[in-house]
């Protein structure tokens, strides 16, 4: 297309480029300029501007009173909104949350400290708080240079999530929330609220057959615990050649060396893998049930210092520390990635798995369970537990798969050490 | 979150503004309507609207369930609601017929009609659809309905539930009468509430946590300060920024469809009212016209407003000045019992009989006509066509009345006195003024030295009534003055003539044509004045002139002050004036329909029969409404057969495949079925060349695989498949076919139930080929994809 344009002098052509130039760099300086003006109306005061202008272009163009009335009104109480958006708004805002991981139901205190850092008096202002979904409204006091105000709050947990604290924001707005000029201080903290759990027996009671995490049943040729001497073979390595039982061999006339042999010491590493496509659910409850036995298996892991990985959809802990994957419980929503995918994108990441957990729901079937433990090693201990309120809680082993049915949260202690004893 | 039936907390207080509002609306029509029933049913309405979205999300079905459940609503209960006198309260044929009637030509008929219209008729079924309608779309916008508005602007959210309400209030105006009817309503209420919605909804996640309450006390009272004084200021902002005269509404745009020019003029027949030549059966001037009871003598009684002038005839004119600017348009609106008048006065109560000398289409009035109540046998035909036209005063019954029919009537009778010092008005039909050109020199030299256009006009009626004479061309030697008002016999046989002669016919023309000369807006008035018995006959026929005066009001000329009753038979008549007459007398050059001639009236109504037969007094909308439903129903027609016989074809075909003979061809029919809808879907999968387990790779579908070796083992396997191994591999298959279903958009699907890919290779190989067969060894052939 630009070939077939005629070719513009050189002269005109930069002309134009330095006008468009200017051009841009004008519309800039509006934008500078119309941006914080723009940015004190809110929503509500949006949709009065459009009223206002709906109204009364209505009201002139087809001589109709009402619209017109409406419009007036409408743009009279912007007008009036005006005076209350002088003022400062410069205020120093700390907010302490305590404790910022909860178990849900609990409480988290809170604590908003408002300080005047300026040298003159602050006229009162309001200051708002999003808290979750709600934002918490506050009506500060004048404040003196340099004076203090604190605000203090709980902030109840119901179930399990993210609770995002913040920023605070403190508004000069008109009574009906129109327009409002705002200084926004901090950013936002967040409030983890793990879902209640329940206490379970060691885990290595008959869970793990590796116990205490050190070894494994796999004989390795290079490590540390010692299992047993075994002849000779060419290709050994020499380091491993046990001098002493060789000696006392060669002393009973027998020419051979006896090399060490060890068991593998593996790390045990508990890997959740949890569905989260909601139509594996029976109901976004039992959701829920699943994340709260992870989280209460987790609970139980770093008390028997197994190290636990989580993945569920596109959130993933794979350091096997036990609070990051609690954090990750918090987190967790539902998603499209499924359980078979999941698990092998945790098979991946966390390589060193030794006991695997798979969670699904009344829509997951055993052959998914299957395909999703396809993905790990064959030396993998596998769990699958499928919440199924519908059905008493009971457990099954198939092949080198057992699975957990469980009804609700509480029959979990006693599926696990029925199912393991 | 879980909804209930009824909603709860900030969606119930949602739901009540949203009802609050669209009710204020609704109230707008409460002058287009008599009673209350429009508001319950509009009310009705807006609720079951709204009950239909939550009913849709409370069962978890897809919102376009709620617009199907409401349609049902609408049909079911309209003809309950709206259709109790014409069709019935069940459902019927009838009734839907009626509804559907009233949905598409209603709108045409209530802006026709002069309001208010009858309040409890099958207009109802206009603010019954209103209502759901605003009902569904509110419930849709606030998302009670459970939509998800995180994606739109916060903005938006807030302001988009307001759109229903604003919407009605438009729809009202629209369709309402020509000035506001409640500014306390529809203006400051509609306005404090809506922006009070507005505020509580931007606040909604905010929860006031603050230890000081006086922070929170003040912040509402300011902010009740706001809104009164937004309301007290907007009040005289809004009335200097619109003008109620120019308020633009549906109803003064709205061509009327009645044709008066055809009923033709009056005023041309006036000779049958005097006296005439004796035995004369059109002669009336002996025959009782009416009765009227109840109405003072020397009411004036109109027949008819003529207001307009084509050189030939006074008639009466269906939009005489639309051109001019501020002019109510002039037409001749249906009108139910109770009619919006506004005119102030003396108020009369008036029996009309017809007596046996009225057979005419005209309705004889007086006044301002408020109230109109037929009492005859023939009522309901007579309520249902009756027109009045506010601007001349004038009510007209196409169809026709006929002797014996009798009504009642209010009606106010404003004062019509004139006055020397009036200014006239400002609606001087150009056309009119035009057609009196002719008189431009008799004007001037009648008028004398009188200037100001009131001097003017008096000055000449005062010069008639001196010099004129009266005769109504029924003696022998008075043949000569005949009859008609057209521009020669107004003209060179009138008021060129030395002696003035004619009677209330040619005065009255001449005179009003004369006051549009000299600038007087004016028309003629064909009447008559109540004698004391109450018996009016052909003798009290007059005709007067009306003339407009600075207000807008019409006044009267009465015939009196520009008409003597001198005979011209004491002076013979002049040699010129013989010379003249004794030529034969020029007929006038179109002869002018009578409205009171019998046989004419006749083919008139037979006429207007037919016309009313064609759409409902309607000449063009109908039409115009059938052209434009065949252009859009004709696609939509098509495309909904085709769409039938494509769906039609494969459920056709599946079902031929699932009840084949042997239940091994059921299964391969089962894979076949597969195959298609993936086909459907897009995918490109070969069909004639592969196997089933190269087709399943194809597919792309978890289960895919595991059917083709499952279909592979029956159709293959040692032992013939049962009829219970076809029917379960049928549900297998028909799983697998919603699982892909599933995975596709909501356009892919129906392209999908569209599509013709599949029966692209189909023919040459059906039926198909159960066993292996040399025949059946595949070349490899790869259908194109897509």
């Amino acid at each position: 297309m630009a070939r077939s344009r005629p070719a513009l002098p050189p002269m005109v052509g930069r002309g134009l480029g330095r006008a468009s130039a200017a051009a841009r760099s004008f519309g800039r300086s509006w934008g500078r300029v119309l941006a914080p003006v723009l940015a004190t109306v809110r929503p509500a005061g949006w949709v009065a501007l459009v009223v206002a202008v709906a109204g009364l272009v209505a009201g002139l163009l087809l001589s109709w009173r009402e619209p017109a009335l409406v419009g007036a009104a409408a743009a009279v109480i912007l007008l009036l909104a005006l005076p209350w958006l002088l003022g400062r708004t410069r205020v120093q805002v700390e907010l302490l949350l305590d404790p910022q991981r909860v178990v849900a139901g609990n409480s988290v205190a809170a604590s908003l400290r408002v300080a005047n850092p300026t040298s003159g008096r602050l006229r009162a202002v309001l200051l708002d708080l999003p808290v979750g979904q709600a934002i918490h409204r506050y009506d500060l006091p004048g404040l003196a240079a340099g004076a203090r105000h604190e605000e203090t709050f709980t902030i109840r947990t119901e179930r399990r999530g993210v609770i995002p604290v913040g920023p605070a924001t403190a508004r000069r707005a008109d009574p009906l929330g129109l327009l409002s000029r705002d200084a926004t201080w901090g950013g936002v903290t967040e409030v983890l609220v793990r879902p209640a759990m329940v206490p379970l027996e060691s885990l290595g009671a008959g869970l793990l057959r590796d116990l205490e995490g050190v070894t494994s049943d796999a004989v390795s040729e290079s490590d540390l615990a010692f299992h047993a001497l075994r002849e000779y073979v060419p290709g050994d390595d020499l380091r491993h050649v046990h001098w002493r039982s060789s000696a006392k061999l060669a002393g009973a006339g027998m020419q051979q060396l006896l090399v060490r042999q060890y068991l593998d010491t593996r790390r045990s590493h508990a890997t959740f893998v949890v569905e989260d496509r909601p139509d594996a659910w029976g109901s976004p409850d039992d959701f829920e049930t699943a994340l709260a036995a992870v989280a209460s298996l987790v609970g139980r892991a770093m008390l028997d210092e197994i190290a636990a990985s989580l993945v569920v959809g596109e959130r993933a802990s794979n350091t096997g520390a036990a609070q990051s994957a609690l954090d990750t419980v918090c987190r967790a929503v539902p998603g499209r990635t499924g359980l078979v995918t999941a698990a092998a994108a945790a098979a991946a990441a966390v390589p060193e798995t030794s006991l695997l957990f798979l969670l699904g729901g009344t829509g997951t079937d055993f052959a998914t369970f299957q395909r999703a433990a396809v993905s790990f090693a064959p030396d993998v201990r596998r769990l699958a537990i499928r919440v199924d309120p519908g059905q008493p809680s009971r457990a099954a082993e198939v092949g080198d798969l057992t699975v957990l049915h469980l009804a609700e949260l509480g029959d979990l202690p006693g599926v696990l050490r029925w199912s393991l004893g | 979150m879980s909804a209930t039936v009824v909603p709860r907390g900030r969606e119930a207080v949602d739901a009540a503004f949203l009802v609050v509002l669209s009710v204020l609306a609704l109230l707008g029509l409460e002058p287009t309507f008599t009673g209350h029933q429009y508001l319950l049913v509009g009310v009705v309405g807006l609720l079951l609207g709204l009950a239909c979205v939550r009913l849709a999300h409370w069962r978890r079905w897809p919102r376009v369930s709620a617009l199907l459940l409401a349609l049902a609503v609408f049909v079911v209960l309209g003809p309950v609601l709206c259709l109790r006198e014409d069709g019935g309260p069940l459902p019927t044929g009838g009734a839907l017929h009626g509804l559907l009637d009233a949905v598409l030509l209603g709108w045409k008929e209530l802006l026709t009609t002069l309001p208010p219209v009858d309040g409890s008729g099958h207009l109802l079924v206009l603010p019954w659809l209103v209502g759901i309608a605003v009902g569904l779309l509110g419930g849709l916008l606030l998302g009670i309905g459970g939509g998800g508005a995180d994606r739109i602007p916060e903005a938006a959210r807030l302001g988009l539930p307001l759109l229903p309400p604003v919407l009605l209030l438009a729809a009202v105006i629209l369709l309402g009468v020509r000035h506001p009817a409640s500014l306390l309503l529809q203006g400051i209420a509609f306005a404090v509430i809506a922006l009070v919605w507005i505020t509580l909804r931007g606040l909604e996640r905010t929860s006031v946590r603050s230890s000081r309450r006086v922070g929170t006390l003040r912040r509402t009272a300011f902010g009740v300060a706001t809104l009164a004084v937004a309301a007290v200021v907007a009040v005289p902002a809004s009335a200097a920024l619109t003008d109620d005269t120019h308020r633009d509404v549906l109803r003064q745009r709205v061509v009327p469809p009645v044709d008066v020019a055809q009923f033709g003029s009056p005023l041309s027949a006036f000779r049958r009212y005097t006296q005439g030549r004796a035995g004369d059966p059109l002669n009336l001037h002996d025959t009782t016209l009416m009765v009227v009871k109840g109405a003072p003598t020397g009411t004036r009684i109109r027949f008819a407003t003529l207001d307009r002038y084509d050189g030939t005839v006074w008639a009466a004119s269906e939009e005489p000045a639309r051109a001019l600017p501020g002019v109510h348009a002039n037409a001749f609106l249906h009108v139910s019992d109770v009619i919006d008048n506004p005119v102030r006065g003396r108020t009369v109560h008036a029996r009309v009989t017809l007596g046996k000398g009225w057979s005419s289409v005209w309705l004889p009035t007086v006044g301002a006509l408020q109230r109109l109540d037929f009492t005859g046998a023939d009522r309901r035909r007579l309520a249902g066509d009756v027109r009045y036209d506010l601007e001349t005063s004038t009510g007209l019954v196409p169809s026709g009345l006929e002797p014996g029919d009798s009504y009642d009537l209010t009606a106010v009778e404003p004062s019509d006195l004139l006055t020397r010092d009036e200014t006239p008005g400002p609606d001087l039909d150009p056309s009119v003024q035009t057609a009196s050109e002719f008189l431009q020199d008799v004007a001037n030299s009648m008028s004398g030295d009188a200037t100001d256009p009131m001097d003017r006009m008096l000055t000449i009626a005062a010069y008639l009534k001196a010099h004129g004479r009266y005769s109504d061309g029924v003696k022998a030697d008075q043949r000569i003055y005949h009859a008609g008002h057209y521009q020669k016999r107004l003209g060179q046989d009138f008021l060129e003539q030395d002696l003035i002669v004619g009677n209330d016919e040619q005065y009255a023309a001449a005179m009003a044509l004369l006051a549009n000369q000299v600038g007087v807006p004016a028309r003629v008035v064909l009447g008559a004045e109540l004698p004391a018995t109450g018996v009016v006959t052909g003798a009290d026929v007059h005709a007067w002139v009306e003339v407009q005066v600075a207000d807008g009001s019409w006044r009267t000329l009465p015939t009196d002050s520009f008409m003597s009753h001198r005979s011209p038979a004491e002076l013979p008549p002049q040699r010129t004036e013989n010379s003249r007459g004794s030529e034969a007398p020029p007929p006038a050059p179109v002869p002018p329909p009578s409205t009171l001639g019998g046989q004419a009236d006749q083919g008139l109504k037979g006429k207007k029969d037919v016309d009313t037969d064609e759409g409902g007094g309607g000449l063009h909308v109908p039409r115009w409404v059938l052209i434009a439903v065949a252009i859009v129903a004709l696609p939509v027609v098509l495309v909904l057969l085709f769409a039938a016989l494509v769906l039609g074809a494969k459920a056709w075909r599946r079902a031929r495949r699932r009840a084949a003979e042997r239940p091994s061809a059921r299964i391969v029919g089962a894979w076949r079925e597969l195959v298609d809808h993936a086909r459907d879907l897009g995918r490109a999968v070969a069909v004639d060349g592969p196997t089933r387990r190269e087709q399943a790779v194809q597919l792309d579908h978890d289960e895919a695989a595991g059917l083709a070796r499952v279909a592979d083992s029956h159709v293959f396997g040692p032992l013939p498949p049962g009829e219970d191994a076809a029917a379960s591999y049928w549900t297998a298959v028909d799983g697998a076919r919603r699982d892909l279903s599933a995975g596709a958009t909501r356009w892919q699907r129906v392209r999908a139930a569209l599509s013709l890919v599949t029966f692209w290779r189909r023919w040459r190989h059906e039926p198909e080929p159960v066993l292996p067969t040399p025949r059946n060894i595949p070349e490899q052939e790869l259908v194109p994809p897509g």
